[in-house]
């Protein structure tokens, strides 16, 4: 159970960190960035053992079971449909029956 | 008044019939018990009253059954977590789909359980409300992610729980607590309403002390639902009727899942092997994909999977912002967003989808020869508290012998078959072909009839008293 890789500093750089952070829409401190950075390397380290294995003639098939055209009717009354007030009920912010949302424009 | 203490759901309901205990006083019961040991195991998160369950219906398989359950399904008017401070108001205004079949047939709910966040975890370390302890040491993990609903039984807290197993989260704490746990197929139940981990991977599940337990929760929870496109339309077996018959398997033990645990979890599989043959059972060795890519697709595909499902958590819905997200919830979505991103697709996420079909083909190859497979659940048995911080990845590590069975999508059970040298119990996989819930339930009955878990059950009873 030990790491697979010793040379894992050079796995994931500092800016491929906050990228992806920003990807995620999250904020980093630089002891997270830095910490991240290690963390991540180590993990990627570790799947790279993948390349190991052919796969040359496999395809990559997204799901795993043996169902087809499974789709919701259009339409179809749902008992379980919320009401309005029940859409909301957990919502921070609300304003006439809608949703606050933060701004995302600058004027 | 008969002892209510160490009975299972199915004995209890037994005494609701005759009548020799109200619904009311029996929760009481369990109200009592965790008023008692709560302050040692820390089992809960949020704990539901007598009134909560007022409306309950007073007929059905469960009619005043308390059953705990973990805090990722969502229960109407019941605050649900997932222990992660970004749903730490969250009051649901709809009931999961395994919770809702459970209500139908009368159950009433002791709690929500304590869990790794989002059930990212296998010791319950990463949960925002604190750790779980385990009932065989105090000083011990629960293991996780379903760490609550595991302890809570283990110490007689609920006489049995839900969880939810993406890559080991029911078996893994099982096997630490000394309890039985079933990770069902994929599909096999519903997992409308269950904050969504690995979509792909996610299977809500029993745990109790009797397999008779498991096999009554599973069957009222399994079954098609037309909220969740993923559930299997097969109809639900009679699994209580089907583990009545002996039958006998062909069973396969494979060398690359005994050789990872501990010499010790080694000699109890091979002790019990030795039992299962003089059953009647016919044992054969076979040969199966390394764990160790199996670890690398999880690890890919259950990353890019809990990237996208929190994405969707940004705070103007339902939730609190993205800020207060713990730290392996950011680890885990930023090795997805990695994954999934231009230039690293092929390479990771494309690759782990293939290799999940070599897996997949790897257990049908095997199960052309035999019927079920056994190997040891955990590498290891319970590890002391603080240990976390010593494995990088210490979930993977831990999960390493659950996770082929979550990426191939069948079902796999954990069962007690004994103590290792510092008295903690050990748990042993039994794992089938998709849709054979009923031959893992009718082998571990067999094994309960025949050797009463190697006395876990009762010493872990016995411990709680």
């Amino acid at each position: 159970m030990k790491k697979q890789a010793d040379n894992h500093m050079n796995s994931i750089t500092t800016e491929e960190v906050l990228r992806l952070a920003s990807m995620i829409r999250i904020e980093l401190s630089d002891d997270e960035v830095e910490k991240l950075r290690e963390q991540l390397g180590e993990t990627i380290d570790y799947i790279r053992n993948l390349s190991e294995l052919d796969t040359s003639n496999v395809e990559a098939e997204m799901t795993k079971t043996e169902l087809k055209n499974i789709s919701f009717r259009d339409g179809a009354p749902s008992p379980r449909t919320f009401s309005q007030e029940d859409a909301l009920a957990n919502a921070h912010k609300t304003k006439d029956g809608f949703f606050v949302v933060p701004k995302i424009l600058d004027k | 008044m008969a002892e209510i203490y160490g009975k299972g759901i199915v004995a209890l309901k037994q005494m609701l019939d005759n009548k020799e205990i109200s619904p009311t006083e029996l929760f009481q019961y369990f109200e009592k018990r965790a008023d008692e040991h709560e302050g040692k195991i820390h089992s809960y998160i949020t704990r539901a009253s007598v009134d909560y369950n007022a409306d309950r219906p007073t007929e059905g398989k469960l009619a005043g059954i308390p059953i705990a359950v973990k805090d990722i399904f969502c229960t109407k008017d019941l605050r649900t977590t997932a222990a992660s401070k970004v749903l730490d108001e969250f009051i649901p205004k709809y009931e999961s789909t395994a919770t809702a079949r459970l209500i139908a047939e009368g159950a009433w709910f002791t709690g929500k359980t304590n869990m790794d966040a989002w059930a990212h975890g296998a010791s319950s370390e990463t949960s925002a409300y604190g750790l779980t302890y385990n009932p065989w040491d105090l000083d011990r993990y629960p293991g996780g992610s379903s760490s609550g609903s595991a302890s809570v039984v283990s110490a007689y807290v609920a006489p049995a729980s839900i969880g939810t197993d993406t890559g080991g989260s029911i078996r893994h704490p099982a096997s630490w607590c000394g309890i039985l746990g079933l990770k069902p197929t994929h599909g096999r139940v519903s997992r409308y309403g269950v904050a969504a981990m690995g979509s792909s991977l996610d299977s809500p599940g029993p745990m109790g002390l009797y397999t008779e337990d498991l096999a009554l929760l599973l069957e009222v929870m399994a079954g098609k639902d037309e909220y969740d496109a993923t559930t299997s339309p097969s109809p639900v077996p009679n699994y209580t009727a089907d583990m009545q018959t002996k039958r006998t398997f062909t069973l396969g033990i494979a060398k690359e899942y005994i050789d990872d645990a501990t010499p010790d979890i080694q000699k109890r599989i091979m002790e019990t092997v030795e039992i299962l043959k003089k059953m009647g059972h016919t044992i054969k060795e076979v040969s199966l994909l390394d764990p160790k890519y199996a670890i690398s697709a999880y690890t890919i595909i259950n990353r890019a999977e809990v990237s996208s499902n929190l994405a969707r958590l940004h705070g103007v819905r339902y939730s609190n912002p993205r800020n207060m997200f713990g730290e392996e919830a950011k680890r885990r979505s930023m090795l997805g967003a990695y994954a999934l991103s231009h230039g690293y697709y092929d390479e990771y996420y494309k690759k782990a989808q293939k290799v999940r079909q070599l897996i997949k083909q790897s257990f049908a190859d095997t199960f052309q020869s035999i019927d079920l497979i056994l190997a040891p659940t955990a590498p290891v048995t319970a590890l002391e508290v603080g240990s976390f911080e010593k494995y990088p990845f210490f979930g993977e590590m831990m999960d390493r012998l659950n996770e082929p069975a979550s990426v191939a999508g069948i079902p796999a059970m954990s069962v007690p078959i004994g103590l290792d040298g510092d008295n903690l119990p050990v748990g042993m996989q039994i794992i089938g072909p998709a849709l054979h819930e009923s031959d893992l339930l009718n082998l571990s009955y067999q094994l309960e009839q025949e050797t009463d878990f190697f006395g876990v059950i009762k010493q872990g009873l016995e411990n709680w008293k």
